[in-house]
């Protein structure tokens, strides 16, 4: 007799990371790598191949696919980067931008591929090692810039009275760790969700038979929307990297 | 280089505001039930937690709309 189908097991089933990659025609075993691991490694080879490889910036005219990676990375470039962090640390800090924003985007459009079960920014460590490079930006790199003393005093709002400031200034510097910590959630949150949220309606099909038919539909529509997501993420992690290291960077703006 | 403003990137923080007051509570919270669970303080630094968290988040949208208005304030100028 078959077991009665648990849809939460299901769902856990593939969104949890495993030594075992579960493809149509065969089980692979990693070895020491996971699915998420894999995942990441390929982001980062395909990162290598496109821009050593296949993006030729010196092109005057730039055609295909330097012509569509141009227009990213002119983007962070001028609007998030120089924008926020002004003209000299806005250069400075491009290569970093850019590199998180095509990290985040190869990563979060191979986990859209079905071969994989899950991504590797529905990690929490994954996205929390993201983060984490922010908030050094945002601390080390503030140090860095201002000194410790002038670093300290980004924290304390000038005008203010000082009762108030015994009140504000913890709430400044608790704002900093909180900052990462939302990037962190945030990212993890959306990708996390939208897998769950597509292997719900799928499930109902498994669940409630050939009535649950027009769900598939609705997965088709859920799965587009998370391609949509899967940039718009990677693009707000960037811009809100940009806006925070920016406002650590030129307090006074 | 870049002549355009566009608002979203003036009021960004409304963008961010809901992550960061739900990130602020339950990080704060988080912490507070560690320290409970290390000093045995019942639920005192978790409530202490969740206070300073939804302080943080209250001050994020006071900030927020202090922004907001200095903006209006160069749009009216």
């Amino acid at each position: 007799m078959h077991e009665a189908f648990r849809l939460d097991q299901f769902i856990t089933h593939h969104i949890s990371d495993s030594h075992l990659w579960h493809l149509p025609f065969g089980v692979i075993d990693l070895g020491f790598l996971t699915v998420q691991k894999l995942i990441l490694l390929i982001a980062a080879v395909l990162m290598i191949i496109v821009f050593c490889f296949l993006y030729r910036k010196n092109d005057r005219v730039p055609t295909g696919l330097t012509n569509f990676f141009e227009v990213f990375i002119l983007h962070i470039r001028n609007d998030l980067a120089i924008e926020f962090l002004g003209e000299e640390d806005g250069k400075k800090l491009t290569p970093f931008l850019l590199t998180l924003f095509f990290l985040i985007l190869f990563v979060n459009v191979l986990g859209l591929i079905p071969i994989f079960p899950t991504t590797a920014t529905a990690n929490v460590y994954m996205t929390g090692g993201l983060a984490f490079l922010t908030f050094l930006l945002m601390t080390l790199g503030g140090i860095f810039k201002h000194g410790p003393v002038h670093y300290a005093k980004i924290f304390v709002l000038p005008g203010v009275p000082w009762p108030m400031l015994i009140l504000l200034t913890p709430l400044e510097i608790l704002s900093v760790f909180i900052r990462a910590f939302a990037l962190m959630i945030r990212l993890f949150a959306n990708m996390f969700a939208g897998h769950i949220v597509i292997l719900s309606i799928l499930g109902l099909i498994v669940t409630l038979g050939w009535v649950a038919l027009p769900a598939l539909a609705m997965a088709v529509f859920v799965s587009l929307l998370e391609v949509l997501v899967a940039f718009l993420q990677a693009y707000i992690f960037t811009f809100l990297t940009a806006i925070f290291v920016g406002q650590i960077y030129h307090p006074q703006h | 280089m870049i002549d355009q403003k566009p608002t979203l990137k003036k009021d960004y923080s409304a963008l961010n505001l809901v992550y960061v007051m739900a990130a602020g509570i339950g990080l704060m919270a988080f912490i507070g039930h560690w320290l409970d669970g290390k000093f045995g303080g019942g639920y005192k630094f978790t409530l202490i937690g969740i206070l300073l968290g939804f302080a943080e988040g209250i001050y994020e949208a006071w900030k927020m709309a202090q922004r907001m208005n200095a903006n209006l304030e160069e749009k009216k100028d």
